[in-house]
């Protein structure tokens, strides 16, 4: 069995580290080169790196930093945010990731995945979801939460995992920033129609939540305000996870 | 001790400066080329992870030569996930594509669900070896792949990994020729302990 990963997220605006609650009201989280390296030596099987600021501000991904990050771990790393193109996947592979996020570009030109797992191959790329419950359905939105797309998300998942996405970041934006728990219903939504592995997002509070997220059929679990605020550690979470039964790299 | 010249041969795209970073944290000096008629020059070689079969023997098919004097000449050669698979006779990824033949066996298409075999899975060692030198028998690796070569019985093979009804080649060590289906370079402290051996190998 491949072990479930416990994967803390490096939201960044410029060279700083923030979060917010439902992608508002950014706080200031410190630097990430050095929580990374923290994160690495807490147990965390994966880094996620988010330049939040990136599609808002029109700009590409902040190559430099990525390569300062990527040196300093050992452990696999995922970057999003100001993708546009199939040459901003290949500078980021480049400078140190080992797979790029699409969310906002891969909305406005879905043909953006399916060209980048042709050349770079379907493990090297995941499509970032981003929904907010809406009735009975979740509603993709895209640029950070601002702009609602009126795709449904699991409709979408399942059309960019067949384009040729190998995996799903899903983020609950109703869910982000609030330590009330992953949006389950969503997760079960996505989990059951799609085959690769769904990366659970948005609003891990306590270790019970981790628990149902695999349980919704998560194949990772992410989290960054509840490990940047030490409330939780990624050893404290696979500790947890493994007493329940779930297999965990120790 | 002057640090060791590593040469890493980008036959491919994608991520090589994950490699390079551990290279470099072992002590080695990196040079990234994308041919290899300097490798003369340098202590070692790293084929990394990056690519598929067939793109990545069309580039290494007319440097064939120099690899096999590098092997005759015992300078360690380190391939990681489709490194380690070039070295093999031949693979199943897109047709059929002839490898290296350094090793004997066939790459083929891994049957667990779902693929790309992709996060942490356990490898055990099967026989003493120097790149697992100071590693536990058992241990979590990173993969990212589809293919591997299923023969673990050789006895080049030194460690295995089994997931589902299925068991592949982990680690593989004939000569100076080393190689692993996982990426150490993205395995954490024992990742980095295994890149830190076959750095002292290099020196």
């Amino acid at each position: 069995m491949v072990a479930v990963r416990v994967i803390p997220c490096l939201d960044v605006d410029g060279r700083l580290v923030v979060k917010g609650v439902r992608f508002r009201d950014l706080d200031s989280k410190g630097d990430p080169v050095s929580l990374a390296g923290r994160y690495e030596d807490e147990g965390a099987d994966e880094l996620v790196l988010l330049d939040v600021s990136a599609t808002i501000e029109d700009r590409g991904p902040i190559y430099s930093l990525i390569k300062d990050v990527a040196s300093t771990i050992s452990i696999p790393l995922t970057v999003g945010g100001g993708v546009r193109s199939i040459e901003d996947v290949g500078r980021l592979l480049d400078s140190g990731a080992d797979k790029v996020s699409i969310n906002t570009a891969a909305v406005r030109n879905p043909r953006i995945l399916e060209r980048a797992s042709l050349e770079y191959g379907s493990q090297a790329v995941v499509v970032a979801i981003d929904a907010k419950r809406s009735g009975d359905s979740w509603e993709v939105y895209i640029a950070s939460g601002r702009v609602p797309t009126g795709l449904d998300a699991v409709i979408w998942a399942v059309k960019a995992v067949s384009l040729g996405a190998g995996e799903v970041l899903l983020t609950s934006i109703d869910r982000d920033g609030t330590r009330e728990g992953y949006d389950l219903g969503l997760l079960e939504a996505v989990t059951s129609r799609v085959r690769v592995p769904v990366i659970a997002s948005g609003g891990a509070g306590t270790l019970e939540h981790f628990y149902q997220a695999v349980r919704a059929g998560a194949s990772a679990v992410l989290a960054a305000g509840l490990f940047h605020d030490g409330i939780l550690s990624p050893f404290q979470v696979k500790k947890y996870l493994a007493r329940m039964g779930v297999e965990v790299r120790p | 001790m002057m640090a060791p010249l590593i040469i890493v041969y980008k036959y491919g795209v994608g991520n090589v400066y994950s490699v390079k970073a551990s290279l470099e944290r072992a002590g080695a000096r990196v040079r990234i080329v994308e041919s290899l008629s300097e490798a003369g020059k340098a202590d070692a070689v790293v084929f990394p992870g990056v690519g598929s079969m067939p793109a990545a023997m069309r580039k290494l098919e007319r440097e064939k030569d120099i690899v096999y004097r590098l092997v005759e000449k015992s300078k360690p050669l380190l391939g990681i996930c489709l490194g380690m698979q070039l070295l093999y006779e031949a693979g199943t990824e897109h047709g059929y594509t002839r490898g290296l033949g350094l090793l004997r066996g066939i790459v083929e298409r891994l049957r667990v669900k779902p693929l790309p075999h992709m996060g942490w899975s356990v490898v055990e060692r099967v026989r003493g070896s120097a790149l697992l030198e100071g590693l536990p028998e058992r241990f979590y690796a990173y993969y990212a792949h589809s293919y591997a070569p299923k023969n673990t019985e050789a006895p080049h093979v030194r460690a295995l990994t089994r997931e589902g009804f299925e068991e592949f080649v982990a680690v593989v060590e004939k000569g100076s020729v080393y190689g692993t289906q996982f990426h150490p370079e993205k395995s954490g402290r024992l990742g980095q302990a295994i890149i830190s051996n076959f750095v002292a190998l290099s020196r």
